[in-house]
């Protein structure tokens, strides 16, 4: 017979494992759901608290016409003339940025402004991530140096390749190993199927390193976000 | 009942205080909070209290955004560490309170990596644990002072010194 306490721990532990199983077969989404609108609600209360003093109405509404004017602006700036992109106008979603966890940021709107999976947030220096998961009144967005992220990326050249995340860097692979690439090269999305996650044109970084790997089947080259990841604040939401 | 209330308040002041304040201080490794608010209340409160603290603090992790991982996995690693944290503490306090404090992080990880987080292999592991690790160590005694500051027993003053036994 066990004591008391170690027969506490191994029902605790059967109900994680139980939990952990569910949720692997069957996400438990509306537990989420729960837990995003006490936190995420209680976070961007605090974070709209620290915005207080601000002429909040009128700083909203510049918010607003700023996320859509960069949203429709990214796609169009820095393009190469050889490539052409679909002549289609995004819509852009401000939002603020309440809660951080390394390598995901929660933000402050929802399923309720128009969120979804798989769209691609922005700020005013490059891209800033996707949305992974999105519940009633906050989404949360995976960085782009998150290890599990790989986003297709496109070369001054025309070469293209992927990005992945490597610590606060960023990792490119080029398919093509001779592809001319030098430091200070200007690395933007490549753009997915039907705009998601990814739209196509949007800054990703600077190329800070390359790797001499003669003989390769690719070529890789470090990377640097334009965008600051760690203090990110105002961001948009594309909606392609 | 009062000081299970008080003790869940200090739980979500302590993720709350966590996602919008220390992670976005913009360090690339920080200590974990609640993980030592759950070790301080176990070795208050022994292993049996300290599981059951941990298991519902882990699980109020797992919900709080913006976590991407499989939901149960922290409520995992908390009810483990709490347990411990509470056993040892009665006889070995400090030594308790640090290796739960240096200890749960690599659970955390590893666990993570059998549910098959992607991405996470040794190179990972040894690039976010001993920063975390460090952090938990130089966080755990201010921690672990402020809440046994709140959550003092009124019978008697010795158990406010770490080292000795609890009555």
């Amino acid at each position: 017979m066990r004591s008391r306490p170690a027969r506490v721990l191994l029902l605790l532990a059967a109900v994680s494992l139980l939990l952990i199983a569910l949720d692997r077969w069957t996400p438990l989404d509306p537990l989420r759901r729960a837990g995003s609108l006490l936190y995420g609600t209680t976070a961007s209360l605090i974070a709209a608290a620290t915005r207080i003093g601000d002429n909040a109405d009128r700083l909203r509404a510049l918010e607003r016409e700023n996320a859509a004017l960069r949203a429709d602006n990214f796609t169009r700036r820095q393009t190469p003339a050889a490539i052409t992109l679909p002549d289609r106008a995004y819509r852009g979603l401000p939002a603020h940025a309440v809660g951080f966890a390394p390598g995901t940021i929660t933000i402050d709107i929802g399923t309720g402004d128009g969120v979804t999976r798989d769209l691609t947030v922005l700020n005013a220096d490059g891209l800033i991530g996707r949305v992974t998961w999105a519940g009633p009144t906050t989404a949360t967005v995976s960085l782009l140096t998150d290890r599990a992220s790989s986003i297709g990326a496109r070369v001054p050249s025309g070469e293209v390749g992927t990005i992945t995340g490597h610590d606060d860097l960023l990792l490119l692979r080029l398919l093509n190993p001779q592809a001319a690439l030098t430091p200070g090269d200007r690395v933007t999305t490549l753009g997915s199927d039907n705009h998601r996650p990814y739209i196509p044109g949007v800054p990703i970084g600077e190329v800070i390193r390359v790797d001499p790997t003669p003989g390769a089947s690719t070529q890789t080259a470090l990377v640097r976000p334009y965008a600051a990841l760690t203090t990110v604040d105002l961001v948009t939401v594309v909606l392609p | 009942m009062a000081r299970n209330l008080g003790t869940a308040a200090l739980i979500f002041a302590a993720l709350v205080v966590q996602m919008t304040v220390i992670n976005r201080m913009g360090f690339s490794v920080t200590p974990d909070l609640v993980l030592l608010v759950v070790i301080a209340l176990a070795t208050l409160r022994g292993e049996t209290a300290g599981a059951v603290i941990g298991f519902l603090a882990g699980l109020a992790a797992d919900l709080t955004p913006p976590t991407d991982h499989v939901l149960g996995q922290y409520a995992l690693v908390m009810c483990l560490t709490g347990y411990l944290a509470g056993r040892w503490a009665a006889r070995v306090p400090l030594l308790s309170v640090a290796a739960c404090a240096v200890g749960a992080p690599a659970l955390a990880v590893g666990v993570g990596s059998l549910l098959g987080d992607p991405g996470v292999d040794w190179s990972t592991f040894m690039a976010i644990w001993p920063g975390t690790a460090v952090c938990n160590l130089l966080a755990a005694p201010i921690v672990v002072w402020a809440v046994r500051g709140l959550f003092r027993p009124a019978r008697s003053r010795d158990v406010l010194i770490m080292g000795r036994r609890r009555p």
